[in-house]
């Protein structure tokens, strides 16, 4: 099960939506151990329903979900809760319980899943919160931290019961760019040291450029996926228009008077 | 399935010192017996020279990690040296994020045991900032209302109509059934004692009487404030929390005006014209009591138009627009100083109903002596 050649995540002919009509139509992609895979595209485009999906939220219109070999939109019960194990989750606001301090939050899990003694416990949250730079922090309520601090406590908290896949929702979104950069740093660092699977939905191009191994783009109109690889490959050599827009922030012919601002891009990146 | 086994070997070494011996699966399911018995060995056995030997941990993850780190806190704090020998490169590239000197003290920044001066002292503060808050608000409110007066037009009518609905419309079932249980019983209970002296159609002015003047207008605000009151500092604590609150500021609409207003009036409209309805299903359901006894109907009719006048009525209803203020103005006020998250807004909720209810008996017993005085 642990061989390292089989994809860790593996989804084949996935159609999900929320009951009018699907958002994504037959989908299919793997994501390799170790790889910081991302998954972009337009707003509205299905990325965080897909993520939804991923983590077993939902349950897909048809299609099959494996996370390390199992399929988590078939399992249920207690094998569902050994998949889910194997998989930590941070949400695109954080998502920290409110009434807990930053270390009770990342000591829920351990609290909940392992038969440690409180002290191993109290020691295994402060060494996580010290991995995302938040020592000092521990006994700070969530509101009393800025929004940067929020989402790498998110991420502590995810990585608590070391996980074999990490599932970041727009992790840098919202942040300053010296922010962002530093999460992109401690996302890479994670990625090293971990050796965990990163699995995240962005749209911050220089995150995108700075942490991915491979990408997924996905489409609005064409419910699915349109190009995959790397970043910079597809932003110099994608045959796709629409991709190729993406990744050089250039805006819809269709949706703007094309001649002046095509123009005045195509100054800006010669 | 893989054993998930740990254990822990104690050798002396030939200068005096001790030598621990890891083997097996260090994870989180299997290090917390090999945790304790590490700390007890410690414990009982302080060496000053503390050898690890990780050379037989077949796999380590972060709680295996912690142990390590825990043991090198542990020789620290006693002022001892320790040493890690033949652990994998991986592993070893793991640990060395972590310096077991960093997490010396026992927790950070614990927070204080109580003492009772500091806690007299912080509830006295917070009484006198809720006090200030208090009167603040009031001070705003009035304006607000004055405003309001002067120019109708600018009030929110139809959000006022919209609260109106749900917080009166939609408490009539409960405020139904609640009144008319309370007025069969209240009949029913005193018409037990009453019969033995063949007093039985007194229970009309019994029921009427204190369904109009005191009884009505009691549980049609308990009511309120407990289904209306809530919601409205639920609603106001979630917008606060989600900084919709500082959105209506900074386009320069007045919160107080625009939310705190509309509530207020629709509180005003409705608890009197429940506490009519309330007082009349009550009476209604003490006839229930009568009837089966077999009086008609129309002596029980009889019996309570000649029981209760107009007086009883409105001095009934007086007090209901106070009663309407207060749930209005106390929900609204705890959701605009809600603070924090989700706990925050259950906490103003929760202060909302209790405060509201408290109040609410209060001015009713200041009503009552106050009618005392005047001869109502």
């Amino acid at each position: 099960m642990n061989d390292s050649s089989t994809p860790i995540i593996d989804v084949r002919n996935l159609t999900v939506g929320y009951g009018e009509g699907p958002i994504l139509n037959d989908v299919s992609f793997r994501v390799h151990r170790g790889e910081v895979f991302i998954i972009l595209g337009g707003s509205g485009c299905g990325k965080s329903t897909l993520l939804k999906h991923m983590i077993g939220l939902f349950r897909p219109y048809r299609g099959a979900i494996f996370l390390n070999g199992q399929d988590i939109v078939v399992a249920e019960g207690e094998q569902r809760h050994r998949i889910l194990r194997q998989i930590g989750v941070s949400y695109q606001s954080g998502a920290l319980f409110g009434s807990m301090t930053l270390l009770e939050n990342v000591c829920l899990p351990l609290d909940e899943f392992t038969t440690l003694p409180r002290d191993a416990k109290d020691l295994l949250g402060r060494m996580k919160l010290k991995l995302v730079g938040l020592q000092g922090f521990e006994n700070h309520l969530p509101s009393a931290v800025s929004g940067g601090m929020q989402k790498r406590a998110a991420i502590a908290r995810a990585i608590a019961l070391d996980p074999a896949i990490l599932f970041l929702d727009e992790p840098s979104a919202g942040l300053d760019p010296v922010t962002s950069a530093e999460l992109d740093q401690l996302i890479l660092n994670l990625a090293a040291t971990l050796s965990s699977t990163f699995v995240i939905v962005s749209h911050e191009l220089p995150s995108i450029f700075a942490i991915a191994d491979h990408v997924i783009m996905l489409d609005k109109q064409a419910r699915g996926i349109i190009a995959e690889g790397l970043p910079a490959q597809l932003r110099d050599h994608s045959p796709d228009e629409r991709v190729r827009r993406f990744f050089n922030r250039q805006v819809s012919s269709s949706t703007q008077g094309e001649n002046a601002t095509r123009s005045k891009e195509s100054l800006h990146h010669e | 399935m893989l054993t998930t086994h740990a254990s822990l070997e104690t050798l002396p070494t030939p200068d005096g010192g001790l030598r621990l011996k890891l083997t097996g699966r260090l994870d989180a399911a299997a290090t917390g017996a090999v945790w304790k018995q590490a700390q007890k060995v410690l414990a009982q056995r302080p060496s000053p020279h503390l050898l690890i030997d990780a050379s037989e941990i077949s796999t380590c993850d972060s709680a295996g990690i912690g142990l390590l780190v825990e043991l090198g806190r542990r020789q620290l704090q006693a002022g001892h040296r320790y040493e890690i020998t033949g652990l994998s490169e991986e592993n070893q590239k793991l640990l060395n994020l972590f310096d077991p000197a960093d997490f010396m003290d026992a927790k950070p920044e614990e927070p204080q045991c109580c003492s009772l001066p500091i806690e007299i002292g912080k509830a006295s503060l917070s009484f006198w900032n809720h006090l200030i808050t208090l009167v603040a608000f009031i001070g705003e409110l009035v304006v607000a209302l004055f405003a309001a007066m002067r120019h109708p037009r600018k009030v929110r009518w139809k959000d006022a109509f919209l609260i109106f609905e749900r917080a009166g419309i939609n408490a009539l079932p409960i405020i139904t059934l609640i009144s008319f249980l309370v007025g069969l019983i209240m009949a029913f209970q005193s018409a037990i004692p009453m019969r033995q002296f063949g007093a039985e159609i007194y229970v009309a002015n019994l029921i009427s009487l204190s369904m109009l003047r005191e009884l009505g207008p009691l549980m049609t605000a308990i009511i309120l404030a407990g289904r209306s009151g809530s919601a409205f500092a639920a609603e106001l604590g979630t917008m606060k929390v989600n900084e919709e609150i500082d959105a209506l500021t900074t386009m320069g609409l007045d919160p107080v005006r625009f939310l705190v207003v509309t509530r207020l009036l629709a509180a005003l409209a409705a608890t009197p014209l429940l506490t009519i309805f309330a007082g009349m299903v009550g009476v209604i359901g003490g006839s229930v009591v009568l009837l089966t006894m077999g009086y008609p109907l129309i002596t029980y009719i009889n019996q309570v138009l000649s029981a209760v006048d107009i007086t009883d009525l409105l001095s009934g209803l007086a007090k209901t627009f106070v009663f309407g203020i207060l749930i209005a103005g106390i929900g609204c006020l705890q959701g605009l100083t809600t603070r924090g998250g989700a706990s925050g807004v259950g906490d103003s909720a929760t202060k909302a109903v209790v405060t509201g209810i408290i109040l609410i008996v209060v001015t009713d017993g200041i009503f009552a002596v106050v009618y005392y005085y005047l001869g109502i």
